[in-house]
């Protein structure tokens, strides 16, 4: 019953379905491979901004008092450089391999949320753009890339500078949690059939805490740039000490994102050094389940590091040794990873290339880095060198180390994958002496510049210090390096279109993303691979001509449709077939919608910003109702035949939405520490002025809130019994209790003093606004599954588990609120 | 973490058994682990080490000085400067430090506007000097001689020029104040100043 | 014709994930443990708080071995889990077996570091006085 298409007829059927539109239609591609590939790219016109503006520091500080950049123009420049590096760059970066590489690796045709992936690159690429432009009129951010306060806030940069920072940086994190909202949902569930979490490939692994990583690292830095942007441009004072703030608030709330940001930086790099050394010792990882466990290991230790960029704040002894502990202690996990690549390569046999040879380079210089890393630990030391160039040095050699030299090695190794030809290795090589002489050259001597008293941030120095001559060497060394860097985008360049043509699995790699041709057709495979080994094509070599020829899973096109396998977590075993949408433009115009909202907050114009929160919500509608799917089975395989997606419990949707609330949990778990920070730390409390909340309306939030979290469950029960009448009535009533609460908190938080007037006050009303948000999302959603629920084309048991997470997760956070409004502010000590 | 170092060992010892080809490998093995382990252990004995205490009953009391950082200047003042520490014959001086040696200087550091960081890298390490908020550093110069400060926390278009001296002098002549009817003797500061 | 999985309704996210999430869980409670130290001893040291050093001492050492011993207890679970040869699902295919067993695996290797980590970021509070 199922005919037999020859290869061509099934190539030709899938890449109708699955290609992309050409000429200016391509604005609504979706699709992962060109997802990825401009986020690469973008990624790449950033860096490469970024390294010019280093270019310009160096070429400043090679001599003493010189005239070439003065001090204003330089904190622009300093700040962009790391501000372009550390967030437009970095990840971004990797976030285009990991859209790229991962469904390959795994076996599927595309990631889970195709939309949500377009979405993330137009809001990074708007936010990028709003520095970028902004750096062009001279109004780029000066405060340094962590934009410390006082230094950042209103009174001493009044101008739109900061603004600036804020808010294009915000957007741009957006982009990063739906990026990993996507990247939690695709290495959880889409995989190929067979594909056991003890098969996958080890970088999916880094991806999967990373992306965890990004879920509760961003939030913070999110949390403090909304309190620090409402600061400047309401007056509520969250940092200002005179009205009850705390500068170190800021500090806190950074530092929380920053640490765990240079680990996010840096795990996805690992997992691209464990995914080539196997090939290049020709034999597969050592110590997988080790390797495993030192990534999750390190996920977790580096969000208990954080005080330790802080130790000159005035600490406790005690507080600080829990993070310098922490913070030598991170060393061993990494350590773990590192004897597993030397063991892998120790009993291989060891290849020579290119990549190669970025690898030796990143042992090499990221060991060093880690060494500075373990003397910053320490209090003693790190008091001496700390806001001098010995930390520019170690966090340039931990940062090229663990993240350049493994990304160099990544695009000459997967350059012949992503364009089908094979790269130079002459002039691979000759870069790679370049840059890693070079950057030795420019980075060694800032140990011993720092050492010797140079401090960061400064944008000259006089002759006596003794400085002249280090400066010197770093600046040679920098532009040395930027001749490599250049010879190296070259080579890409030019044998991206000339190169010879590369042959199939050109490093006879075992990993499944060589599976197929090369470029990668728009459907990656023509049917999915049960999977049985770690190394699939390592144990069957012609796995990629029996996928081609259709001998697997989804051999069968379905016209119209695009569809992948959706899997047990644990067992890989397939459960469903995962339809994805195609091409469509609401990712455009939502991001357009997301900008307008932004810009009109940088430009102060607060009404119109409404508006656009307003369609972009409107928009969000819209794009979740275009994605129902029909009720039937699928025919998988010859003989299985599989729901679709919806249909099943843990969908890719529900771990969507229970990614989002981990990112939302972060939040609020910031929020509730800034409340509790400011009120038992900052200098200008207790406050006089604070209202308690009524009794009265506390009982009654927290009955709408406690009503909230238990009538998802009983529609979704009812449901279940095909009760559509009373599942209904359910949600009919979450409507109103929703909008009853919304109601109540905004009464609620009219009669609280004024925002502007103390921290308290200010405290209270971002938790209410906080509140009021979810209550009213809440009612938009219950009242979005209600019409949907009168849809006959598919049933509405999915919408009605994802409602279920957001009311009970409103209802937790609901009732949390209220408490700390009736408490917090005014307790007694 | 010895244990995680023995696991960790361990792990790798163990495709060690098999045949071990390639050479060069050998070379980063030592490398590569040998030698940051040894450090890091070494690190983390010192670093947990109590390092002697700057001051010990052999040395004077504690003397105190308070520094308010501006953008972009140090305000210094004295409170332990005996009988004329207030009032407007207090000592005061601007970017400069003047303190005994062979004593613990307790500085106590504040700020005006942004935050801003005291650091003289040959007395001590740095500390933050935060707006709201006064934060304690204790120095000790054990030769007397003139030392440089430098901000080390950027704090806006002038932080690079913001350094400070700190001179540290031996002998009763440590409060020494220059006023016009001096002239200009030095003889006539250390009699004014003796007590 | 053979029906997939999922006809079997709504199978909650614990057992389709729960294994994974065990894994996690002891690096779980040592971020709870580390953010419970590092608050009470900021707490400790407010002025507000009368508590001589001696109780402050104390009750830091308690909320330290609280936790390492909630870490030991999941450490002893996870090994005993490890023993026994259990077949959690109604269709266990050999391959199944060993995805879930390289999870035991797993969660008793991540237990056994998080105690460990949790026994060195909490050992400060024994030699190192809490409001220096």
């Amino acid at each position: 019953m199922t005919q037999t298409l020859s290869p061509w007829a099934r190539h030709r059927a899938l890449e109708r379905d699955w290609g992309s539109p050409k000429g200016w239609r391509s604005l609504s591609a979706v699709n992962h491979t060109v997802m990825g590939k401009r986020f690469m790219l973008a990624a790449l016109a950033f860096f490469l901004v970024g390294g010019i503006l280093a270019l310009l520091m160096r070429a400043q500080l090679a001599s003493h008092d010189s005239a070439f950049l003065d001090s204003e123009l330089y904190s622009q420049i300093f700040t962009m450089h790391g501000t372009l590096m550390m967030f437009l760059f970095a990840i971004p970066m990797l976030e285009g391999f990991a859209f790229y590489l991962l469904p390959k690796m795994l076996g599927a045709r595309d990631l889970a949320y195709p939309r949500l992936g377009a979405y993330a690159w137009w809001c990074y690429l708007f936010g990028g753009s709003i520095l970028l432009i902004a750096m062009l009129l001279g109004l780029a951010p000066n405060s340094g890339w962590f934009m410390y306060t006082p230094l950042a806030g209103s009174e001493y940069r009044p101008g739109i500078n900061s603004d600036v920072w804020l808010i294009g940086i915000t957007f741009a994190e957006i982009s990063a949690v739906c990026g990993a909202v996507e990247l939690v949902a695709t290495i959880l569930k889409v995989r190929a059939p067979g594909m056991g979490l003890n098969k996958l490939p080890v970088f999916a692994w880094y991806m999967l805490v990373t992306a965890g990583m990004i879920l509760a690292g961003f939030p913070p830095l999110i949390l403090g740039s909304i309190l620090l942007e409402l600061e400047r441009s309401l007056g509520w004072p969250f940092f200002d000490v005179a009205r009850g703030g705390d500068p170190i608030l800021w500090q806190h709330l950074f530092w929380l994102f920053g640490h765990p940001e240079v680990y996010i930086i840096f795990l996805p790099a690992a997992g691209m050094v464990s995914t080539m050394v196997p090939v290049f010792a020709q034999r597969p990882l050592v110590g997988y389940v080790w390797v495993v466990n030192s990534v999750i290991a390190v996920g977790f230790l580096s969000f208990g590091l954080w005080v330790h960029h802080m130790f000159t704040v005035g600490i406790p002894q005690l507080g600080m040794a829990f993070f310098s502990a922490a913070s030598m202690l991170v060393a061993v996990p990494t350590a773990i990873q590192f004897f597993a690549w030397l063991a892998t390569l120790w009993s291989g046999t060891v290849k020579w290339g290119v990549p190669m040879l970025y690898l030796a380079g990143f042992l090499f210089v990221f060991v060093i880095g880690g060494l500075t890393g373990v003397m910053l630990a320490l209090v003693p030391f790190n008091v001496q060198v700390h806001d001098t160039h010995f930390v520019v040095a170690h966090l340039h050699y931990v940062l090229t180390g663990g993240l350049i030299f493994p990304l160099l090695a990544a695009c000459h190794y997967w350059l012949p994958h992503i364009t089908g030809r094979m790269p130079s290795g002459r002039m691979g090589s000759v870069a790679f002496w370049f840059i890693f002489i070079g950057f030795n050259l420019a980075f060694l001597p800032m140990h011993l510049t720092g050492l010797f008293g140079m401090p960061r941030r400064i944008y000259t120095y006089v002759q006596d210090m003794g400085w002249d001559a280090l400066n010197q060497a770093s600046s040679l060394g920098a532009f040395i390096q930027a001749v490599g860097f250049a010879i190296f985008l070259l080579d890409v360049m030019l044998f991206s279109r000339n190169g010879p043509l590369a042959p199939r699995n050109p490093w006879k790699a075992g990993g499944l993303e060589w599976a197929m041709a090369t470029p990668p057709p728009s459907y990656n495979i023509a049917s999915q691979p049960q999977v049985m080994d770690r190394e699939p094509l390592w144990a069957t070599p012609a796995l990629g001509a029996q996928m081609a020829a259709g001998r697997h899973w989804l051999a069968q096109p379905s016209p119209g449709h695009r569809q992948t396998l959706s899997v047990d977590v644990v067992t890989g075993t397939p459960s469903a077939v995962l339809h994805l949408p195609g091409p469509g433009w609401l990712p455009l115009y939502s991001a357009l919608t997301t900008a307008g909202f932004f810009l009109c907050v940088l430009f102060k114009l607060y009404a119109v910003s409404l508006g656009f929160a307003g369609l972009t919500l409107v928009l969000f509608l819209f794009w979740t109702w275009q994605g129902v799917v029909s009720a039937r089975r699928i025919t998988a395989r010859d003989e299985v035949r599989l729901p679709a997606h919806g249909q099943v419990a843990g969908a890719p949707g529900w771990w969507g939405m229970a990614s989002a609330l981990i990112a939302d949990g972060a939040l609020f778990a910031s929020l509730v520490f800034g409340c509790w920070y400011l009120r038992l730390f900052a200098p200008g409390w207790p406050t006089s002025g604070w209202t308690p909340v009524p009794w009265s309306m506390s009982i009654a939030l927290c009955a709408g809130f406690l009503f909230m979290g238990m009538s998802a469950g009983r529609a979704g029960l009812a449901a279940f019994h095909e009760q559509t009448g009373r599942a209904r009535g359910w949600l009919a009533a979450t409507v109103s209790v929703s909008l009853l609460l919304l109601a109540g908190i905004a009464v609620l938080a009219v009669g609280m003093p004024d925002p502007t007037s103390h921290a308290s006050a200010a405290a209270m009303r971002v938790l209410s606004v906080y509140m009021g948000l979810h209550a009213g999302l809440a009612s938009v959603m219950a009242a979005y599954v209600l019409r949907r629920s009168w849809d006959r084309r598919a049933g509405i048991a999915l919408d009605l588990s994802i409602l279920r997470l957001w009311l009970r997760y409103t209802a937790v956070s609901g009732i949390v609120g209220v408490a700390l409004l009736m408490y917090f502010p005014g307790v007694a000590l | 973490m010895l244990l995680m170092v023995l696991l960790a060992v361990w792990a790798s010892l163990r495709p060690a058994a098999r045949s071990s080809r390639g050479s060069r490998a050998a070379l980063l093995w030592g490398g590569g682990v040998i030698f940051p382990l040894s450090v890091l252990i070494a690190l983390l004995v010192y670093g947990h080490y109590p390092d002697g205490k700057a001051g010990g009953a052999a040395h004077g009391p504690p003397f105190r000085v308070q520094v308010h950082a501006h953008q972009w200047w140090w305000e210094v003042r004295y409170p332990d400067a005996g009988p004329v520490a207030s009032g407007k014959d207090a000592p005061y001086d601007v970017n400069e430090l003047h303190i005994p040696v062979n004593r613990p200087i307790h500085v106590e550091l504040t700020s005006e506007d942004v935050i801003h960081s005291f650091w003289a890298p040959r007395l001590g390490g740095k500390m933050d000097a935060i707006p709201g908020r006064v934060n304690r550093l204790e120095l000790m110069a054990s030769e007397p001689g003139v030392y440089l400060g430098v901000c080390a926390e950027f704090c806006g278009a002038q932080h690079a020029h913001m350094a400070f001296r700190v001179v540290a002098h031996d002998g009763p002549a440590w409060l020494a104040r220059q006023r016009p009817e001096d002239g200009g003797d030095p003889a006539r500061v250390a009699e004014r100043d003796r007590p | 014709m053979i029906d997939g999985r999922g006809d079997r309704g709504w199978v909650s996210w614990w057992r389709d994930a729960g294994p994974l999430l065990r894994v996690f869980a002891a690096f779980g409670v040592w971020s709870l443990c580390f953010v419970s130290l590092y608050g009470l001893q900021a707490v400790l040291c407010l002025d507000a708080f009368a508590l001589s050093p001696a109780a402050g001492k104390a009750s830091l050492v308690i909320v330290w071995l609280a936790y390492l011993a909630l870490l030991l207890l999941m450490l002893l679970r996870s090994l005993g889990a490890l023993r026994k040869r259990q077949s959690r699902r109604y269709n266990s295919l050999l391959l199944d077996e060993a995805a879930h067993r390289f999870l035991r695996r797993l969660a008793v290797i991540m237990d056994a570091a998080a105690l460990t980590v949790a026994a060195m970021t909490g050992l400060p509070v024994v030699f190192i006085k809490t409001c220096a």
